[in-house]
C-alpha cells in the first residue's frame, strides 16, 4: 500500500512540474509583443529616419549639441524650404542666405562646415524634414528601450526554466531518499524477523542471497558492452567536437590593428552600418571602410585621442594639430574575421538589399561587441538551415511575381528560399 | 547509284587506323599513366607502399592544416574611389588593334583590374571579338614585360642591358638628336607597323618638325603586307562589304580569319549566311586557295589551286566578266578548270551590284585585275576606305637597302619587330650595328629591341589613352582600364606611353592625354553639332568608345622626300578617297604576271598567317598557343601541311620530321601534317611561330621540344625568312621547295580526335551533324527530314521501330490527385529555363568562343605534353568534321573526295541534358540538376571517380589530373605555361567570381552560371523580370557570327524563345537525339548552297 502511494506522489510531482513548464512556455507564446510604433504615423517620417540614420547620425546627435548642432525641434526654428536648401548645399546656400552664413561662421571653428548632400532627391528631403519634425532626443529613446519588456523577457524565461528544473531535481532527489529509507526500513524489518525466526521461506531467500557485484563486472560480455559504449561515445564526442569543428571558427576574435569598437560606433552612437560598409546594399562585399570614411568624422572628433594618433592618424598621415594630411598614407591592414572558403560564392547585396536581412541575423549582436568576433558558425549547414526556413521577401518585387503565383498554385506552404531552389548546389558553388 | 555523305574528324578516322580505333573506345586511356614527370622511366612508377605513405602524409597534413587556419587580412582603400565598389564590376569602352585586326571593346574590371573582354555593340565590329583580342588581356599581366627603360652597355667585352631611368635615357637621346641636328645631313627612320591613331601620327609629325635639319622619315610596313592592294586601289584599302554581297569570290583571302579586318567581315558575312523560316536565301561564296583556310572551310565551293595558277584564274575570271561587260579581254595562259571560272563569272554577273571579289595576293599586278573585276561588277565596296593597313613594301625595302649601305644614323622602332617579322632579319641585325642611335618601344627585349641601344617600354593598350581610325570617318577611343602596372614610383617601375616618349624628345611639356584631348577638340569636336561643350563631347566619345564623322579627315603633316632626298613637310588633310586606280596599265600587269608566275612540276611553298597565331605578337600567350587551329586542330606548333596525294607520293606520314629547303633562303626542320584540302603540289607553313625572345612561355624548354632540336628555345619554327621579294613586293609563296624526310618523328598535339563521340557516327553521323541543301530547304513540298536535314532515328523494339521518346527510362511528369508532383518525375521548369541554340549555318569555326570561355571560367592551360595525353581542359571545343560524298559504302573508297572535303564546325559544350546520364552515375551527387535547367557541377563535392565523364555521350567533361594552379615547380609544364594561375601577376586575370578548381575534380561548362546568378540579382535589385540584356554567356556574347543564342526559354520575349518557336518544327535538333537525353542546347541544321 505504501509503495502505491509513493508512486502516486511521484506522478503527481511530475505532472505539476510538467504543467509549470507548459505554462511558462505558453505564457511566453501568448504574451503580446509591443512594437514601437512611430508616433508620426506617416510613412514619410519612417523613410526620413532611415535617411537620417544613414547620412546624419555620424555627426549630429539628437539631444546634444556637444560637437554638432542638436536637431531636435529644428523644424520650429527653421522652415522646411530653408532646411532643404541648407542640406542640399550649405556653403552655396550661405552665399545667398544670411542665417546660413551666420550658422557656418558660428560652428566652423568647432566642427567644420557641413558637407553637401546634393544627391538627395526632393522627395527624400521631404521625408527627412518630416522626420526631423518629430525627432526626439536620443537619450530618451535609449531609456525607452531599456524599459522595454521585450528585452528583459528572455532573461526571465531563463530563470524560470532553471527554477522549474531545480524543483524537479529536488523532488526526484527526495523521492530517491524516501525510497532508500523505505528499503532500509524494510530490510531492517526483515532482518529483525530473521533474528526472531519468523521469516518466511521466500523472504529468507531474498535476505540471504549471495550474489557478488564483482563477478558481473568481470564478465567479458559486460566488459565488451561497456568498451563498445565508451568507444561509440568517444567517437560521437570526437565527431561533434573535433571533426565537425574543423574549419568552424565560431568565436574567432583576432586582435585588430585598431581596437575599433562597434559597440561605441554602431551601438552607442547609432551610426548606421551602411555608413561605413558602403557595399553592403550594392555589391558582393560589404566593404571594410577606407580610411577616408573614418576621417569623415575623426577629422574633427576625438582628435586628442592617443589611440587614434597611434593608429588611424598614423595610417592616414594626419596631423590633428594642423588638420593636414601628409604624403605617407598607408592602408590599415585589418584581420579578416569572417572567412568563407573559395568555393562558396556569397553576395551581400542579395541578402541585405533583396532579401532584406538585418546585419545582426548573421553577424550577431554587433552593436554590443567591442572588437568584432565571429558569431555564427558560417558552415554550410547553417546556411541551409536559414534557406529552409526563411520566407522570401517577395513583396513589391516584380521579379518574384511569377514565382509567387506559381508557388501559390502548388499550395506548398510558405514560399521559402528552398522552394525557389535555394538549396541547389550552383546557387552558391561555381 | 546511291550518294552517301561521310563525316570524319581526321585522316586517322577516315583510314580507320588502329590507334584511332583503340583510342576511340575509352574516355581515359589507361596506357597514359598519370605521371608527374614524363622524363621518368616506367620503372619509377608509384608503388602501393608509396601510395599509402603519401596518403598517410596527406591525412596528417590535412589535419595539421585544419588546426591552424591562415590569418587572412582585409586591406581597404585609403581613399575609396567613388565609382569602385569591391565585388562590383566596372565597364569601360576601349578599342583593340593589332596587326590589322580592329575590335571595339567593353572591358570588365574588378577592383581596378581588367578581368574580361567583351565586344562593344556600338562599334563597327558590332560586339564581335576575335580570339586574339580576347586573349590580349593576358598579355597585360605578362611578367616577361620590362619594368624599366633599358640601355645597352658594354661590360667585359659583352654588351648587356641595364636599367636606366626615364630622365637619364631622355637626356642621352635628346643630346644625340641635337648632335644630329647640329651635324645636319643625318638620317633617322621611325620604323613602325601601321599606325591607326591620328593623334599619334600628329605627335610623330610634331617630333619630326622639331628637328628640321635631320632627315626623319617614317617607314611603315606590315608583317603581312597589303602593299599590292594599296597600290592597285589608289593608295587605299577598299572597304569591302560582305553583308551586301550576294556572291562572294575569294582568292587566297582568308577574310574570316586574318585578311584585313576579319571580325568586321565575319559579322557582315554571317548576316547573309543565315537562313530562317522567313529568310530563305543566302549568299554564294566561292573560294580559290591553296592553304585550307577558315574562309575556305566556310565556302560553298572551294577550289584548291596552286599559287602559280592563281593570277591566271583571276585573269580568266576578268576575261569572262569583261566579255559580259563588253570590255576587251587580255590574253594569258588558259586555266585547268575553265568550267569553274565560267560558273563563278555567271554567278558574279547575275548578282551585279551585289557581288564582291577579294584576293589576298600582295602583288599589285594581281590586285589590278581584282580591282578591274570589282569595278565591272559594281562590287559592294563602301565609300569610306579602310585604313587598316598602310604599310609600304617599297619603303621597307628602301630602309633595308639604306641600312645595309650604312646611310642611316638613327632608328626608332615603334611597335615594330622587323628582325622577326620581315624576311630581312640578317640585314637589319647587321645594319643596326652601324647605326649611332637605336631605340625600341617594345615591352620586352624581343628580337629587334635586343639589337637596340635603348628600350623605352610603352604601355599595354589596356593601360593607355589613344585613338584608332580603322576606317575613314570612324574613330575609336582607347582608354585605360587600369593604371599602368609597370609605371609605379613606389616599386621603382618606370614605363611610359610611346606618345609621351615622342613628346618628351620633342621637349614638349604636354602630356599625351592633354595632347589627345586638344587634338580631338581641334579636329573632331568641330565636325559635330550634337554637343555644345567639348567636355560633354569628350565624355560621350569615351563612354561610347567610337565616334563617327563625315567630311574631311584631320590635317596631319606628312613628310616626304623630294628628288634630292631632302625631306619635305606638307600640311595636308589626310582624307583618303577610294577609287579604282589603274596604277599600272593592263599590259604592264599582264607582262609582270607572265614573268613571275610560271607553272612547274616543282613543289610550291606558301607561308601564311593562321587565324589563331597571326603574325606572332601572341607568341608568349598560352591561351592562344593552346587554342587549336580551327582547321588542323593542332596546338602549340606549326607544321608543314602536305596534301594527301603528295604525302602518298613522297611516303610522308603525320608527324614525320622533314627538312624544308628553299633555294637561296635556307632550311628549316618541321613536322608534317597531312592536310585534306591542301592543293596538290603545294605545302604550307604558318607564320608567327618560332619566336626566340618573346618571354617565358615562348622560350620554355622543359617539356616542349622544338622540332629543330632540344636546344632551340622557341615554340614552333620561324618561317619569315621564306617570305620572298618579287618585283619589289613581298610575296608569301615560292616554288622549288624541297621536302626531305629526316627519318625522325615529332609529335603534334592535335585535338581533332580527342573526346570523339565514339561509335555513334559510324553510320554517317546523321544525328550529330545534320544538313540539307538550300534548294531542298526551299522546296515546301518535301517532307521535313529532306527539307531541313533533320532526321530522327528510330529505336527498334519488339513492337517495331518507335521514336526514342517511347522507350524512355525517365517518367513523364505525373501529378497525383492533389496536384502535387509524383516522386517519379524529375524535372519541370516553371520559372526560368536556360537554354542555348547554336546555328551551324552561322558558325565559322573562328574559335573566339573558346578563348572567351577560358577567360571567363578560369580554365587552365595544360601545355603541349598534357594535350598530347588528351588532357586539355577547354570546356568548349569546336568539333570540325570533314565531309565528303561517296558513291560507295565504307571509308576506304573515299580517297578522291577527301582531297578537298567540305567542313562543318560544331561548337560542343555541356548540353545540360534534362535526362543527364552523368547525374545518375555520380556516387556522391556532385553533379545535379537545377530547377532552371542547368546541369550543376559541384567541385567541392566531387571525389574524382570520373564515372560521369565515362557516361557522358558528348564527351564534354574535363578532369583535373593535376593541380594546375599554384604549381610553382618550373619542372612541371603547367608551372611554366599556365601563367594565369601560377604567376603572381598573371593571377590578376582570374575571374574572382569563379573558383579555381583543384586536382582530382571534374569540371565542365556551367552555362556561365555566375553570369546567370549575377543577372538575376541585378533584376531583383531593380525589381523586374530578367531579360536578354541581363544575362549572356561568355561564348555567345563575343561570337562574331552571332551563331550562339542563349536565353530563358520560358520568357516569351527572349530571343531564344522566338528562334525556337520558329525553328522547333524546322531546323532545330538535338545532337544524338536517339539517346533521348533531352539536351537544353539545340542546334540548327546546316543549309548549304549546293
Amino acid at each position: 500500500m505504501e509503495l502505491k502511494n509513493i508512486f502516486k506522489n511521484v506522478r503527481k510531482a511530475l505532472f505539476i512540474a510538467s504543467l509549470s513548464v507548459v505554462s511558462v512556455f505558453g505564457a511566453n507564446a501568448q504574451e503580446p509583443t509591443e512594437e514601437a510604433v512611430a508616433e508620426a504615423g506617416a510613412g514619410n517620417a519612417e523613410a526620413g529616419q532611415a535617411l537620417f540614420e544613414a547620412n546624419c547620425t555620424s555627426c549630429h546627435q539628437l539631444g546634444s549639441d556637444a560637437s554638432y548642432p542638436d536637431l531636435v525641434g529644428i523644424s520650429k526654428r527653421r522652415d522646411n524650404t530653408w532646411l532643404k536648401q541648407w542640406i542640399k548645399n550649405p556653403q552655396k546656400f550661405a552665399e545667398t542666405d544670411g542665417d546660413a552664413a551666420d550658422l557656418i561662421s558660428e560652428w566652423k571653428a568647432k566642427s567644420g562646415v557641413m558637407s553637401s548632400f546634393s544627391y538627395l532627391t526632393d522627395e527624400e528631403l521631404t521625408n527627412l524634414t518630416s522626420y526631423l519634425a518629430i525627432a526626439k532626443p536620443q537619450a530618451a529613446e535609449v531609456e525607452v528601450k531599456d524599459g522595454n519588456v521585450d528585452q528583459k523577457e528572455p532573461v526571465q524565461d531563463n530563470s524560470q526554466m532553471t527554477m522549474v528544473l531545480a524543483l524537479v531535481l529536488v523532488a526526484l532527489a527526495l523521492i530517491v531518499v524516501v525510497l532508500l529509507l523505505m528499503y532500509s526500513a524494510i530490510m531492517k524489518n526483515l532482518k529483525d524477523q530473521e533474528s526472531a525466526g519468523s521469516l518466511s521461506a521466500d523472504n529468507a531467500e531474498y535476505v540471504n542471497q549471495t550474489h557478488s557485484i564483482f563477478k558481473v563486472l568481470k564478465h567479458p560480455a559486460f566488459i565488451g558492452t561497456v568498451a563498445i559504449i565508451v568507444i561509440l561515445l568517444g567517437a560521437w564526442w570526437g565527431l561533434q567536437n573535433v571533426i565537425f569543428k574543423i574549419g568552424v571558427d565560431t568565436g574567432y576574435h583576432p586582435t585588430q590593428p585598431i581596437p575599433f569598437s562597434h559597440k561605441l560606433h554602431a551601438g552607442d552612437m547609432e551610426i548606421d552600418c551602411n555608413y561605413c560598409h558602403t557595399g553592403v546594399r550594392k555589391a558582393k562585399h560589404a566593404n571594410v571602410p577606407s580610411g577616408s570614411i573614418c576621417m569623415n568624422c575623426h577629422i574633427k572628433i576625438k582628435t586628442e585621442s592617443d589611440i587614434l594618433k597611434s593608429t588611424l592618424y598614423r595610417a592616414m598621415d594626419f596631423n590633428p594639430e594642423t588638420g593636414e594630411f601628409g604624403p605617407n598614407q598607408k592602408p590599415i591592414e585589418w584581420i579578416r574575421v569572417h572567412n568563407l572558403p573559395d568555393h562558396v560564392y556569397f553576395n551581400h547585396s542579395q541578402h541585405v538589399q533583396v532579401a532584406g536581412l538585418e546585419c545582426e541575423e548573421c553577424h550577431g549582436p554587433v552593436k554590443e561587441m567591442g572588437t568584432v568576433y565571429q558569431y555564427s558558425t558560417l558552415t554550410m549547414g547553417w546556411c541551409i538551415d536559414c534557406h529552409r526556413n526563411k520566407v522570401i521577401n517577395s513583396k513589391g518585387n516584380e521579379y518574384y511575381d511569377n514565382l509567387v503565383e506559381l508557388h501559390n498554385e502548388s499550395g506548398e506552404g510558405d514560399f521559402t528560399v528552398e522552394k525557389n531552389g535555394g538549396l541547389e548546389c550552383a546557387r552558391c558553388h561555381y | 547509284m546511291k550518294q552517301t555523305k561521310k563525316y570524319w574528324k581526321g585522316l586517322e578516322e577516315l583510314n580507320s587506323e588502329s590507334e584511332f580505333v583503340e583510342r576511340a573506345q575509352s574516355e581515359f586511356p589507361e596506357y597514359l599513366s598519370v605521371k608527374e614527370n614524363s622524363d621518368q622511366d616506367d620503372s619509377s612508377e608509384t608503388s602501393r607502399r608509396d601510395f599509402l605513405k603519401l596518403m598517410g602524409f596527406s591525412v596528417a597534413a590535412a589535419s595539421l592544416a585544419a588546426c591552424d587556419a591562415p590569418v587572412k587580412k582585409v586591406i581597404p582603400y585609403i581613399n575609396k574611389p567613388e565609382n569602385v565598389d569591391p565585388g562590383k564590376a566596372n565597364w569601360y569602352a576601349t578599342s583593340y588593334v593589332n596587326g590589322g585586326s580592329y575590335c571595339g571593346l567593353l572591358v570588365k574590371t574588378r577592383e581596378g583590374r581588367p578581368v574580361k573582354i567583351e565586344g562593344n555593340p556600338d562599334s563597327i565590329t558590332r560586339g564581335g571579338v576575335g580570339s586574339q583580342a580576347l586573349a590580349s588581356i593576358l598579355n597585360l599581366y605578362d611578367s616577361s614585360r620590362l619594368k624599366n627603360f633599358q640601355q645597352k652597355v658594354e661590360k667585359d667585352g659583352k654588351s648587356d642591358f641595364q636599367d636606366v631611368s626615364k630622365a637619364d635615357a631622355d637626356k642621352q637621346i635628346i643630346a644625340k638628336l641635337k648632335e644630329f641636328a647640329k651635324a645636319g645631313n643625318k638620317k633617322v627612320r621611325i620604323v613602325t607597323e601601321t599606325i591607326l591613331s591620328p593623334s599619334t601620327k600628329s605627335v610623330i609629325a610634331d617630333f619630326i618638325k622639331k628637328y628640321p635639319s635631320i632627315d626623319i622619315q617614317t617607314v611603315v610596313y606590315d608583317p603581312i603586307s597589303a602593299s599590292g592592294i594599296l597600290k592597285a586601289n589608289g593608295g587605299t584599302i577598299p572597304s569591302y562589304n560582305f553583308e551586301k554581297a550576294e556572291t562572294i569570290v575569294g582568292f587566297s583571302a582568308d577574310f574570316l580569319g586574318t585578311f584585313l579586318s576579319p571580325i568586321e567581315f565575319t559579322k557582315q558575312y554571317a548576316q547573309n549566311r543565315k537562313v530562317s523560316t522567313t529568310k530563305k536565301t543566302m549568299s554564294k561564296h566561292f573560294q580559290f586557295e591553296s592553304v585550307f583556310t577558315l574562309t575556305g572551310a566556310n565556302a560553298d565551293k572551294r577550289f584548291a589551286i596552286k599559287p602559280s595558277e592563281e593570277p591566271y584564274y583571276i585573269i580568266a575570271l576578268y576575261n569572262a566578266i569583261a566579255s559580259k561587260a563588253g570590255r576587251s579581254s587580255v590574253s594569258a595562259k588558259t586555266v585547268k578548270n575553265t568550267e569553274a571560272v565560267s560558273k563563278v563569272a555567271d554567278a558574279l554577273w547575275s548578282s551585279k551590284g551585289k557581288a564582291l571579289v577579294v584576293a589576298g595576293s600582295n602583288d599589285e599586278a594581281v590586285q589590278f585585275f581584282v580591282a578591274q573585276i570589282n569595278e565591272m561588277i559594281s562590287a559592294t565596296i563602301d565609300t569610306n576606305p579602310s585604313l587598316i593597313k598602310q604599310g609600304s613594301d617599297d619603303s621597307l625595302l628602301q630602309f633595308v637597302e639604306d641600312l645595309s649601305a650604312k646611310k642611316i644614323d638613327g632608328v626608332i622602332f615603334n611597335n615594330a619587330n622587323p628582325v622577326y617579322n620581315t624576311p630581312f632579319s640578317k640585314e637589319i641585325t647587321k645594319g643596326l650595328k652601324n647605326v649611332e642611335l637605336t631605340i625600341s618601344f617594345a615591352d620586352r627585349a624581343e628580337e629587334t629591341a635586343s639589337e637596340c641601344d635603348f628600350i623605352c617600354p610603352g604601355y599595354h593598350y589596356l593601360e593607355s589613352w589613344g585613338d584608332v581610325e580603322p576606317k575613314q570617318g570612324t574613330v575609336g577611343i582607347v582608354q585605360p582600364t587600369i593604371s599602368p602596372i609597370f609605371d609605379l614610383e613606389s616599386k621603382g617601375f618606370e614605363n611610359r606611353a610611346i606618345q609621351d616618349s615622342f613628346l618628351a624628345w620633342s621637349e614638349s611639356d604636354v602630356s599625351y592625354y592633354t595632347y589627345l584631348q586638344n587634338f580631338w577638340k581641334e579636329n573632331y569636336f568641330s565636325k559635330q553639332t550634337k554637343e555644345v561643350t567639348f567636355d560633354k563631347f569628350w565624355f560621350n566619345a569615351v563612354r561610347n568608345g567610337e565616334f563617327t564623322y563625315s567630311g574631311a579627315a584631320p590635317e596631319i603633316s606628312t613628310v616626304t622626300s623630294d628628288s634630292t632626298g631632302t625631306p619635305v613637310i606638307t600640311e595636308a588633310n589626310s582624307t583618303m578617297s577610294f577609287q579604282y586606280n589603274k596604277g599600272i596599265s593592263s599590259s604592264e600587269a599582264i607582262s609582270k604576271i607572265k614573268k613571275f608566275y610560271k607553272e612547274s612540276s616543282e613543289l610550291e611553298l606558301i607561308v601564311f598567317e593562321n587565324s589563331t597565331m597571326g603574325s606572332g605578337t601572341f607568341a608568349n600567350n598560352p591561351w592562344i598557343l593552346e587554342t587549336p587551329d580551327p582547321i588542323s586542330k593542332v596546338t602549340w606548333d606549326n607544321y608543314v601541311a602536305v596534301s594527301i596525294s603528295d604525302a602518298k607520293a613522297k611516303n610522308l606520314k603525320q608527324g614525320d620530321l622533314v627538312d624544308v629547303v628553299l633555294k637561296g633562303k635556307g632550311t628549316v626542320v618541321l613536322p608534317v601534317l597531312v592536310q585534306p584540302g591542301q592543293a596538290k603540289g603545294t605545302v604550307s607553313v604558318a607564320l608567327g611561330f618560332g619566336r626566340t625572345k618573346a618571354g617565358k612561355v615562348a622560350e620554355q624548354l622543359r617539356l616542349y621540344k622544338n622540332p629543330a632540336g632540344a636546344k632551340v628555345k622557341a615554340v614552333g619554327v620561324d618561317v619569315y625568312p621564306f617570305v620572298n621579294v618579287k618585283h619589289s613586293t613581298l610575296s608569301y609563296s615560292a616554288s622549288g621547295v624541297l621536302i626531305i624526310p629526316t627519318g625522325k618523328t615529332f609529335p603534334l598535339a592535335q585535338t581533332q580526335t580527342h573526346h570523339t563521340i565514339m561509335g555513334r557516327d559510324t553510320e554517317g553521323g546523321e544525328t550529330i551533324i545534320q544538313e540539307a541543301k538550300l534548294a531542298d530547304f526551299n522546296n515546301a513540298s518535301l517532307p521535313k527530314d529532306q527539307r531541313t536535314g533533320v532526321i530522327t532515328k528510330l529505336i527498334g523494339t519488339s513492337e517495331g521501330a518507335v521514336t526514342p521518346e517511347k522507350v524512355d527510362l525517365w517518367a513523364a511528369p505525373v501529378r497525383d490527385e492533389e496536384g502535387k508532383l509524383a516522386e517519379t518525375i524529375i524535372h519541370e521548369y516553371k520559372d526560368h529555363h536556360w537554354g542555348m541554340v547554336i546555328d551551324l549555318n552561322s558558325c565559322t569555326g573562328c574559335s573566339a568562343c573558346i578563348v572567351s570561355c577560358n577567360s571567363e571560367n578560369n580554365v587552365p592551360v595544360v601545355g603541349k605534353d598534357e594535350v598530347l595525353r588528351r588532357r586539355e581542359m577547354h570546356w568548349l571545343r569546336i568539333d570540325r568534321y570533314y565531309s565528303s560524298e561517296t558513291t560507295d559504302q565504307g571509308f576506304g573508297a573515299m580517297e578522291d573526295p577527301a582531297e578537298n572535303p567540305k567542313v562543318v564546325f560544331q561548337p560542343m559544350m555541356c548540353q545540360h541534358c534534362d535526362h543527364a546520364p552523368c547525374e545518375t552515375v555520380c556516387p556522391v551527387a556532385a553533379t545535379t540538376h537545377s530547377s532552371e535547367g542547368l546541369n550543376q557541377m559541384t567541385y567541392n563535392r566531387c571525389i574524382g571517380t570520373r564515372y560521369c565523364a565515362n557516361n557522358c555521350p558528348y564527351k564534354v567533361r574535363r578532369f583535373n589530373w593535376f593541380n594546375y594552379s599554384d604549381t610553382l615547380d618550373e619542372d612541371r609544364e603547367a608551372g611554366v605555361v599556365n601563367v594565369s594561375m601560377n604567376d603572381d601577376l598573371g593571377k590578376m586575370v582570374l575571374n574572382p567570381d569563379v573558383v579555381v578548381r583543384a586536382r582530382g575534380t571534374m569540371e565542365k561548362c556551367s552555362m556561365c552560371v555566375q553570369r546567370i546568378q549575377a543577372g538575376k540579382l541585378k533584376s531583383k535589385m531593380e525589381g523586374r523580370r530578367t531579360s536578354d540584356d541581363d544575362i549572356n554567356t561568355a561564348c555567345a556574347s563575343v561570337c562574331p557570327a552571332d551563331a550562339i543564342t542563349f536565353g530563358d526559354m520560358n520568357n516569351p520575349e527572349s530571343k531564344i524563345s522566338k528562334v525556337l518557336a520558329e525553328e522547333n518544327a524546322d531546323r532545330a535538333y538535338d545532337v544524338l537525339s536517339e539517346l533521348n537525353v533531352k539536351p537544353n542546347v539545340s542546334y540548327l541544321s546546316k543549309i548549304r548552297n549546293n
